[in-house]
């Protein structure tokens, strides 16, 4: 089951970030509200080889046109820049971190 | 006697890459210092101005070396803001010099690493690296500029080939330089061997780890030759990290570089361009107005024949060596060396201006940080 997702957005401006900030970038306001995040849009993929020997998919997505950009871990590679993938949260080491998988 | 400041020294500690047992960071900073005051002809009892980049000087700060280095001072900063520091020290050393605040600054930055101190380092850079990257699976910064690179190649219709040249080009450079850490021969066809780290970008995309340190003298009121600072800018967090990190912060401060500089990108004789990644160094070049929209895979082709405005002429940080926070000091020692006609069997004809540039500080995907000075070299 997915947890919570950590974009948020600025309540006094309406600006999504991630991960939240002390003050919003665009009108300094300080108070967060999560944002319900299901999907975004591939920018760019990598693997890189982990210590346990394992190779980590890695990619930057992008939510919506003016959104957030961010980097996110795949359990299967991504193909094209431009595929749509499906967002879900999990939990890492106490951190809650954006995973993806690619949409046909 | 000229009544501006001016740099008249620099020195650089061998680039080591496997340090021995001796080798410290304070040690490090010490030599390259005693090689700028050498090559200044300074005594160490005329500096009254210190400035230090390094993030393995720890526990010690830039007041503590100075106590180790028997320096009493006037002005002393401390820098940590990784490929940015050299500009920055060098931006605040000219300020001071010109208020009167020091007669004689020496600037140094260096690091010593052994593999476990640099992959700790990355790890744990800062709180996104601590909090979001390192539990990802993202580790330090390769795969981030990989994926910048790969945005790149295809904004820009470049070809692994089109960052081969450039490196390619950089360690025929190194081959002139004896504290590079790589000078032996290499081709196009062993820069697209190299085993892929984070693909698009393989080992040889990817600055070698060493340790070492570069230093600068400079005097309020230099004798003989001197190198001037024309122009100066930088740009902290212009972005908010919000872009996709292909344009550095130069793009925005560019044209106030040229304006204070009072000349333009064609004018310099010599170029200094932060390399902790070939992408990054093509991006900074346009951001510049060095290499117009649409000419990158041009200008990389020009200098892998050898010609054009020579670039990162001591080899750069991709075969001398990436020594921390002195990565950066060693471009910019590196462009005064070459203005101030010290660069021997490297010296450029006639060289007179140049451009050098710094980078760095990574945040969520690509660096915070960039800065950029035009300097002047002249003989009295």
């Amino acid at each position: 089951m997915s947890a919570t997702s950590q974009v948020v957005a600025c309540t006094q401006c309406g600006h999504q970030v991630y991960p939240a900030r002390l003050r919003c970038p665009r009108c300094h306001g300080a108070q967060w509200t999560p944002v319900a995040v299901s999907q975004a849009v591939l920018q760019a993929w990598t693997t890189q080889r982990q210590d346990d020997g394992t190779t980590a998919h890695l990619g930057i997505v992008r939510v919506g046109e003016d959104g957030p950009h961010l980097v996110v871990r795949f359990d299967t590679p991504p193909q094209h820049a431009g595929q749509t993938v499906a967002l879900q949260w999990r939990q890492i080491d106490g951190y809650v971190l954006p995973w993806g998988q690619c949409l046909a | 006697m000229s009544a501006a400041p001016g740099i008249i020294g620099v020195g650089e500690t061998p680039l080591l890459r496997r340090p021995g047992p001796d080798c410290s960071t304070a040690g490090l900073l010490a030599d390259a210092i005693d090689l700028a005051l050498a090559d200044a002809g300074v005594s160490a009892v005329e500096v009254d101005g210190l400035g230090v980049g390094s993030f393995t000087l720890r526990p010690d700060r830039a007041i503590d070396f100075a106590w180790r280095m028997g320096l009493g001072l006037r002005w002393c900063m401390q820098e940590e803001m990784g490929g940015a520091s050299a500009i920055n020290l060098l931006r605040q050393a000219w300020l001071a010099l010109a208020a009167g605040q020091a007669r004689t600054i020496v600037l140094v930055a260096g690091d010593h690493f052994v593999a476990a101190d640099f992959t700790a380092l990355v790890r744990q850079y800062n709180r996104s690296a601590q909090e979001q990257l390192t539990p990802l699976g993202s580790l330090g910064p390769n795969p981030l500029f990989a994926m910048l690179t790969q945005q790149q190649m295809r904004q820009a219709g470049l070809q692994r080939e089109d960052y081969g040249r450039l490196c390619v080009t950089q360690r025929r450079h190194a081959a002139g330089y004896a504290n590079a850490a790589y000078s032996q021969p290499m081709c196009l066809q062993d820069y697209l061997d190299a085993p892929m780290i984070a693909p698009p970008l393989g080992r040889l995309d990817c600055v070698p780890v060493v340790s070492g340190a570069a230093a600068l003298v400079l005097s309020a009121t230099p004798q003989g030759p001197s190198v001037h600072l024309r122009g100066g800018v930088a740009a902290f967090n212009l972005d908010r990290q919000e872009s996709n990190g292909l344009s550095t912060g130069l793009a925005s401060v560019a044209d106030a570089l040229w304006a204070q500089a009072g000349c333009g990108p064609q004018a310099m004789d010599v170029l200094g361009i932060y390399d902790d990644y070939p992408a990054m160094v093509l991006a900074q070049l346009q951001d510049l107005g060095v290499v117009p929209a649409g000419g990158l895979a041009a200008f990389t082709a020009q200098q892998y024949a050898g010609q054009g405005v020579p670039l990162n002429t001591a080899g750069g940080q991709l075969s001398a060596g990436q020594a921390g926070v002195g990565g950066g000091m060693h471009l910019l020692v590196e462009v005064a060396r070459q203005l101030l006609g010290r660069a021997g069997a490297r010296q450029l004809p006639q060289a007179r201006l140049g451009l050098a540039s710094g980078y760095g500080m990574v945040q969520q995907r690509y660096g915070m940080c960039a800065n950029a000075v035009v300097l002047e070299g002249r003989q009295s």
